[in-house]
């Protein structure tokens, strides 16, 4: 039977460690490329999503405002009108009866 | 008195298997193994003056140490995006066929331990370093070590399906 200790063989170092490391002590100082390559790839590419998404937002805003306006529509009560001239003035009588007042210049001959 | 270059490759020379051994059990990959290795031996000689030669061994096993959790998060990260094995260089070329399949499996049970008690385990195997010394570099008590390798060696036994001989 297997026992634990023969999964953890001694293994061998790959040749030149040593001299690798000298190389790099001595040679320019590493740039951590990869990382401000990364850093830069995130930012563009939340750019581009910007950019992708902002129209479809603008359009789902616009079409959301013009629902609202048709809805805003409907709901609102026509003016109010007597033979189609809007009153003047409105005055509650005695009798508490609702008076419209007309400016009589609005009304034609026909209207008289 | 400051670190000489003299000390510096002495203490590579001596530390470079046991760290390289300790690391592969962590990354089954030789250039990741070498960069680390490499990495803490920049970073040591960068701050030599203030470092005593005869620390070297304890400074070398704690930045090896932090650099590999380090390491082993970020790939933990990403590791949705990792490469197909096919293309991945995962081998040692030291191992053969048969050491091919005992490290698949032991890759693979150790993957399923705790990375305390992995980190322990590993240590204890490859450091070549006094338990207290080797509790020292994590920053536990000598006692909570021997426990993490204790749970270690009884899991890893479970998971590879070995007699009791500890390592």
């Amino acid at each position: 039977m297997t026992r634990l200790e023969d999964y953890f063989s001694e293994l061998e170092p790959p040749h030149g460690g040593l001299e690798r490391l000298r190389d790099r002590l001595d040679g320019p100082p590493r740039r951590h490329l990869p990382r401000t390559a990364m850093a830069f790839s995130v930012a563009a590419m939340a750019i581009v999503a910007g950019l992708l998404s902002w129209p479809g937002t603008v359009d789902r805003e616009r079409k959301l405002l013009a629902e609202m306006e048709a809805i805003l529509m409907e709901a609102r009560t026509p003016a109010l009108a007597i033979d189609g001239h809007e009153p003047t003035e409105l005055q509650l009588d005695h009798a508490r009866a609702l008076v419209y007042w007309l400016d009589p210049k609005s009304l034609t001959a026909v209207d008289h | 008195m400051p670190l000489s270059a003299d000390e510096l490759e002495s203490g590579y020379r001596r530390l470079e298997k046991p760290l390289y051994n300790y690391l592969f059990r962590w990354f089954w990959d030789a250039a990741v193994c070498e960069d680390l290795i490499h990495d803490a031996f920049e970073r040591i000689w960068k701050r030599r003056a203030g470092i005593d030669g005869k620390r070297i061994d304890a400074l070398v096993w704690t930045a090896v140490i932090n650099l590999a959790r380090s390491r082993h998060r970020h790939l933990q990260r990403w590791k949705w995006v990792a490469l197909p094995r096919s293309l991945v260089s995962s081998a040692n070329p030291e191992t053969g066929a048969l050491g091919d399949e005992r490290e698949q499996s032991l890759r693979q049970a150790l993957s399923r331990l705790p990375g305390k008690a992995r980190e322990a385990l590993l240590l204890e195997l490859h450091a070549g370093m006094s338990r207290s010394e080797i509790a020292r570099c994590l920053g536990i008590p000598e006692g909570t070590l021997a426990s993490r390798k204790h749970a270690a060696i009884v899991r890893l036994q479970s998971l590879l399906e070995v007699n009791d001989d500890t390592p």
